[in-house]
Order: structure tokens, then sequence, then C-alpha cells
């Protein structure tokens, strides 16, 4: 399994390089493009009208844009079902509220997509996995959860373990759904670290100032943490300095790193035109 | 049957709770600290793991005497808030 990340500041065209490259690697393989955006856009990309989270685009190319929202309240209810039965009905009550206030925490949004994405990483068997990302910090706090996770895992598991082990003194031996929990959790963050690891990023800029520092800002931030595969410079013209400072920062931090430059198109390259079929061959060298 | 209750009720009086005493308040206390470090997110304090802190939530059993023996142990308190400043 190969994972691509597109990034880049909003509107340079990240959804339409990651869907571009998604159409490019369904023919080779199984393929999943995840949108981490609160605001999706790739069933508009290819027209689809169809509501449901999980759609095909393609005989092997499927699309997901996962709902946080409705992911958070699920997690939450859930969570809330299953406290119902072991807590005392009056400090369940207490609690309750508070219990709907995370539901609708917006903070928390990013980790539902994470639990999301690796559970198609982890779950899935596709061949490639594009994900069409909303900003630099979202990435970065994927590839550093499963880490934190690892921690937290280990903390609680040797926390339940001394108390299972004092349980077991006094009352003999019992099965604890939370040892096995965490120890299930503890397996899925290894795998999901291991895997996440080995994510490649694609870059996406445009040759305007504000784009340009965010990318050099942002190189900075993912050095040592993701392997950068490649820089599209898009809706790009004639020679430009800016995009030259990119690049040679981008081969100073990243080692060899490949460059791909897109012009502007007259009218917007979408799936079917020949602008969508032009702008798909410049992405061939990524596949 | 009744008398072997009885003497099964005997015996963890006067010897179970003595032998076990200690061993059952750390069990309960061990258990209680993981609630206690959620509920501190709720009570204000910025709780880095509190998310991954509320799946562990179903697998605590908690009666209402819980919040008064928290009160009550005026020492945990402090332990907690000087661990806490590690994580933030």
């Amino acid at each position: 399994m190969r994972i691509y990340a597109v990034g880049g500041k909003g509107g340079v065209g990240k959804t339409t390089v990651a869907c571009f490259l998604s159409l490019l690697l369904a023919k080779k393989g199984k393929t999943l493009i995840i949108s981490t955006d609160l605001a999706h856009s790739i069933k508009d990309f290819f027209s689809i009208k169809e509501s449901s989270q999980e759609f095909r685009i393609s005989e092997s190319f499927i699309g997901y844009e996962p709902d946080a929202r409705e992911g958070l309240r699920k997690y939450i209810s859930g969570i809330e079902e299953k406290t119902r039965r072991n807590f005392s009905p009056i400090v369940f009550e207490d609690f309750k509220p508070f219990l709907n206030f995370s539901s609708k925490d917006p903070s928390n949004y990013d980790l539902i997509l994470y639990e999301k994405l690796k559970e198609k990483v982890i779950k899935g068997d596709y061949q490639f996995i594009v994900v069409d990302t909303a900003a630099t910090g979202q990435v970065l706090k994927f590839l550093s959860l499963p880490q934190r996770l690892l921690i937290w895992y280990g903390l609680l598991l040797k926390w339940r373990k001394k108390y299972v082990a004092l349980r077991e003194k006094i009352k003999g031996k019992q099965e604890d759904e939370l040892l096995s929990m965490a120890e299930k959790k503890k397996k899925e963050a290894e795998e999901a670290k291991k895997k996440l690891g080995e994510m490649e990023f694609i870059w996406v800029f445009e040759p305007g100032t504000l784009s340009i520092k965010e990318s050099l800002r942002a190189m900075e931030e993912m050095k040592g943490r993701v392997k950068l595969r490649a820089l599209v410079a898009n809706r790009f013209s004639g020679e430009n300095r800016l995009v030259e400072t990119v690049v040679k920062r981008g081969r100073n931090l990243f080692g060899e790193v490949n460059l791909i430059k897109i012009p502007s198109f007259e009218e917007e390259p979408f799936p079917g035109t020949t602008q969508g079929e032009q702008f798909k061959d410049y992405l061939k060298n990524l596949t | 049957m009744e008398i072997k209750e009885w003497i099964k009720g005997f015996f963890k009086g006067t010897f179970g709770d003595i032998l076990f005493g200690d061993l059952e308040r750390e069990t309960k206390e061990r258990e209680e600290i993981l609630l206690t470090l959620l509920l501190l997110h709720f009570a204000g304090l910025e709780n880095p793991l509190y998310f991954y802190l509320l799946e562990v939530l179903p697998y605590l059993k908690i009666d209402e005497n819980f919040m008064r023996r928290i009160i009550a142990k005026e020492e945990l308190l402090p332990v907690l808030f000087s661990r806490y400043e590690g994580w933030a």
C-alpha cells in the first residue's frame, strides 16, 4: 500500500491535483481518495450526486468524504450508551451535559478524521490511498498522533495491569475489558505509525507571495517527519524567481525532490475535458 | 448452605478485611484516579488526553459516593495536579 498526501495553502489546487493523481493511480490498482477537509469537494469535482460518505467513482476507484461532525456525535453517543450501564444514575445525569458538550467540540474533528483515516489504512485493501488534506498542521497531527497514542496506551496499560493484579489478589482472575481495549488500540497505533510513516507528501503551491511563504514555512516544519515526494507549481507561467526559491529550499531540506510545473488553463480542468487530460499528463511522473 | 454462607461471612469479617483492606482500597483508588483525571478536564483544566480518556469511561464503575470520596481525599488532588504539569 502506498499513501500519498496532497497539501498546500487554501485555493492552490490541492483537490484538483489529488483527484487527477487518484485517477491515474486507479488505472494501476484499487485506489481510495479520502478528503480530510471539513468542506469536502471531491464529489463536486467528479459531479457525483450520491449522498453517502463513501462512493464509487469508477471500477477500482472509491471516494470517501467522512463527515466529522456526525462521526463525533456517533462516537460520543456510543460512549454515553456504554457508560449509562456502569455509572450510578445520579452521577450519570450530572455527567451527561459534559458529554453533549464534547460531541459538539470542533477541536475533536481532526481526531475523528484521524480515526477514519486509520481505519482505511489498517483495514482497507487498497493499493493506493490519496489524502486530500485541509492544512499542513493537520497532516503533521495525523503523523504525530500514533506516537502520542502509543505513549498514552502504554501508560494506560501500565496503570491497568497494576490494578488488575491487585484485583486478582482479592477477587481472583477476571477478564478485564479495559485492558484488552487498550492492548487492541495500542496495536492499532503501532500499525498506523508504521503505515502513515511511509506517507509520501505532495506539496502544491502557486507562484504568489503568500503561497510561497507558507510553502517555505511548511517545508521547515515537515523536515524529518514526512517524505516530500514532489513540489507541484500550479498555475505556473514562465520563469519565476519565487518558484526557484521553493525548489532550492525543498532540495536543501529533503534531497532530491521532483518539481512539476503546471500552467494555468483557460478553462478549469475537469475529468473528461481536454484541459483535464492535459492536467493529468503533467502528473504522470508521480505514479 | 446457610451455615456455609455464615461461616464464609464470619471469616471475611474477622480476617479477610484485615488482610485485604489495604489492597481493596488501592484497587478502588486506581480505578478512581482515571475518572478524576477525566473530571479535571470538565472542571476547566485543559487536558490534552481528555478525548482518549473519554473512551475509558465506559469501563469504569462509578457510584454516587465517588465525588464524596474524592473530596474527602484532600491529598489526591495535589498529586494529580503535579502530574498534570508534566503533560502540559
